[in-house]
């Protein structure tokens, strides 16, 4: 006949309860180190956070500094850049690269003008737009409120009914092989609050090596 | 005494004398059948936990938790609250008891010689068990054909790896150490809680914090990031569903180096094991870069894969078997050719290489590399060799009990009354 005892219970128990108590201290000392391996290169540095983490080729290739009250946000298929701001995040500016032969800067202007409504331009106007700085070149810049439908479509992300008093500033410029276009939308008075932030976004636009020959 | 009734057998498990002093007390306490059998109904629970559990948490969990742990963690317990004491304390007592009971109070007489032995090769399991838990390495190699690698990657644990780069002007680093710790450092540094990490010769201290056991970078407006999740600058960390598996799991956590002595700030990022671009410190001139990654180690010799081949099932792309030919380059160019199949693992150094995976994204005949898990044991053949010595001890016992059973019915034969 075997003997519990609740004693012996404890003798097996209570060893183990106060080892697993242990946590490591809030300074800890390292010691573990390794050499180099044979052949192991050093570590590509110097990476900016938008480098490290870019979702796409154009992050890669451009470092930026993000406008106070803005947020960045997933890019998409044709939002390379992506952000929003606002109270709900109903402001939007996006910075877009398309690559090879598309519609020039007349035809994007053109088509952004629909979006809010208004007749196209015809091309003498080009030449009278403001202009703003980016990457150290002077870019035809639109501004223009009415009511914006930017129509629907998966890279819509402010689709669904018109809305009206709203305001869009977009710029666009062409780069050998590439179309540039930023835009901003959102209603009116947030839009007017976030001029100086695009300005400011639009002048941070740095060139990262892939780039350089663009200047 | 009735002549037909044979001889009462020897209770060889019985004490030796009666406890006298309190250190023959003490030793009766720890090495009796007692403890023993609690033990054994433990191990029965929790082997039968972490075995049925592995289903819901996964396998990397659950021997963790029940099977290298001294007690097991909150998150184990049965039902939430019900904890139970880990494999590595179940194994320790049963040591103790084993010594105590099997090998020091045992009668020691050539009766008992079998028993001791087979004692004496449980604690040799024991011991296996315990080398192998503390000090086995094991990760995997993985070789393109035609290339060689000799570094091999850890396969569940994170680290942090430091390392001093050249300066911007070209100088070299003041140590060409690579220091890396290992999560379990800082797994419980969640939410707000941080650790600081120092060495001496670093200009700054590391703490870390805001650890996700899963985890992606995204841009720091993506709506699942909240006020607390780990962030820096544009990005934040947002956390995934930990999966069972855990080799899929890529962990996440916010670093921040500060000046000695509560100097300020010199930089800040988030890590991501599934970012393999580094973290950049600077200090002045000197420049440190920071990564989550596997923890990795460089083995004696490069694997050089001089080709893969894998049979599969007719008409499917699942494989039967699958081998590879290598050549073993050790230092000063000696090469050494070898075949490693499933069965056939590769012994060098003190390490052994075997096949374990491939390429199975590329279609059959084409696939581009092969994986060698790599493991480093020194106990690897114990359990093998205590299982010798236990087969030896329990052979002899079996003869002892044999040639004692044999004479006692000889015995009782030659004593039985002759009927006509």
């Amino acid at each position: 006949m075997i003997r519990f005892s609740p004693r012996h219970l404890w003798r097996l128990l209570l060893p183990a309860v106060a080892l697993t108590g242990c946590r490591p201290p809030d300074r800890v000392e390292v010691t573990q180190s390794r050499p180099a391996f044979r052949d192991e290169p050093e570590p590509a540095a110097g990476l900016s956070d938008q480098q490290r983490f870019a979702e796409n080729e154009v992050q890669q290739m451009l470092s930026w500094t993000t406008p106070e009250g803005w947020r960045l946000v997933a890019a998409t298929e044709f939002r390379h850049v992506n952000f929003i701001f606002g109270p709900a995040g109903e402001g939007e500016c996006y910075l877009s690269l398309i690559s090879g032969q598309g519609a020039g800067v007349l035809e994007n202007f053109n088509r952004w003008r629909k979006q809010m409504g208004q007749p196209p331009m015809p091309e003498e106007e080009l030449v009278r737009l403001p202009t703003k700085t980016v990457l150290g070149r002077q870019v035809l810049t639109m501004d223009i409120t009415g009511t914006y439908d930017a129509g629907s479509g998966p890279m819509m992300r402010s689709g669904g009914a018109p809305k009206p008093d709203w305001r869009m500033v977009g710029s666009i410029f062409e780069a050998p092989g590439a179309l540039f276009t930023i835009k901003m939308t959102g209603p009116k008075d947030l839009v007017e609050q976030n001029l100086k932030a695009y300005d400011a976004f639009l002048g941070s636009i740095a060139p990262g090596a892939m780039i350089k020959g663009l200047r | 005494m009735n002549p037909t009734q044979p001889p009462p057998i020897p209770d060889d498990s019985r004490p030796a004398r009666r406890p006298r002093s309190a250190f023959d007390r003490v030793l009766a306490v720890i090495g009796s059948f007692n403890i023993a059998i609690v033990t054994f109904i433990f191990m029965i629970i929790v082997i039968f936990a972490g075995t049925w559990l592995q289903k819901k948490y996964g396998l990397y969990d659950c021997q963790a938790w029940y099977f290298e742990s001294w007690i097991t963690p909150r998150a184990g317990w049965l039902w939430g609250w019900l904890p139970l004491p880990g494999m590595a304390t179940l194994l320790a007592v049963l040591f103790v008891n084993n010594l105590a009971g099997g090998v020091i109070r045992i009668r020691k007489s050539p009766r008992t010689i079998g028993v001791i032995i087979a004692h004496l090769s449980m604690l040799g399991f024991i011991i296996a068990g315990a080398v192998s838990l503390w000090s086995k390495t094991e990760g995997f190699l993985l070789v393109n054909e035609g290339d060689k690698n000799s570094i091999v990657e850890g396969v569940q644990d994170w680290v942090i790896e430091v390392r001093e780069l050249s300066t911007a002007a070209g100088e070299k680093p003041q140590s060409d150490q690579v220091f890396f710790f290992p999560d379990k450092l800082f797994r419980d540094c969640t939410g707000s809680k941080t650790r600081a990490f120092f060495k001496d010769g670093w200009p700054f201290e590391l703490k870390v914090g805001g650890y996700i056991r899963n985890a992606t970078v995204v841009p720091a407006g993506d709506p699942a990031i909240t006020s607390d999740s780990p962030r820096q600058g544009d990005y934040a960390l947002k956390a995934l569903a930990v999966e069972s598996t855990n080799e899929r799991n890529m962990a996440g956590v916010r670093v921040e180096a500060v000046g000695p002595n509560g100097g300020g700030t010199l930089g800040a990022g988030l890590l991501s094991a599934g970012v393999r671009r580094p973290l950049l410190i600077e200090c002045g001139d000197r420049r440190f870069s920071l990564a989550l990654t596997r923890e990795r180690w460089e083995v004696p010799f490069a694997i050089h894969l001089d080709d893969f081949r894998a049979k599969y099932y007719p008409g499917t792309k699942k494989a039967e078997s699958y081998e590879s030919d290598i050549r073993v380059i050790h230092e000063g160019g000696r090469e050494s050719k070898h075949h490693i199949s499933m069965n056939n693992p590769l012994r060098d150094s003190g390490y052994v290489a075997f096949q374990t995976n491939y390429d199975q994204e590329s279609p059959p005949g084409q696939e581009k590399y092969s994986v060698f898990t790599v493991v480093k044991n020194r106990s690897d053949q114990w359990p093998l060799y205590s299982l010798i010595v236990c087969t030896i001890g329990l052979v002899i016992h079996f003869l002892v009990k044999l040639s004692g059973f044999l004479r006692r019915s000889a015995a009782a034969v030659a004593n039985a009354p002759h009927t006509p």
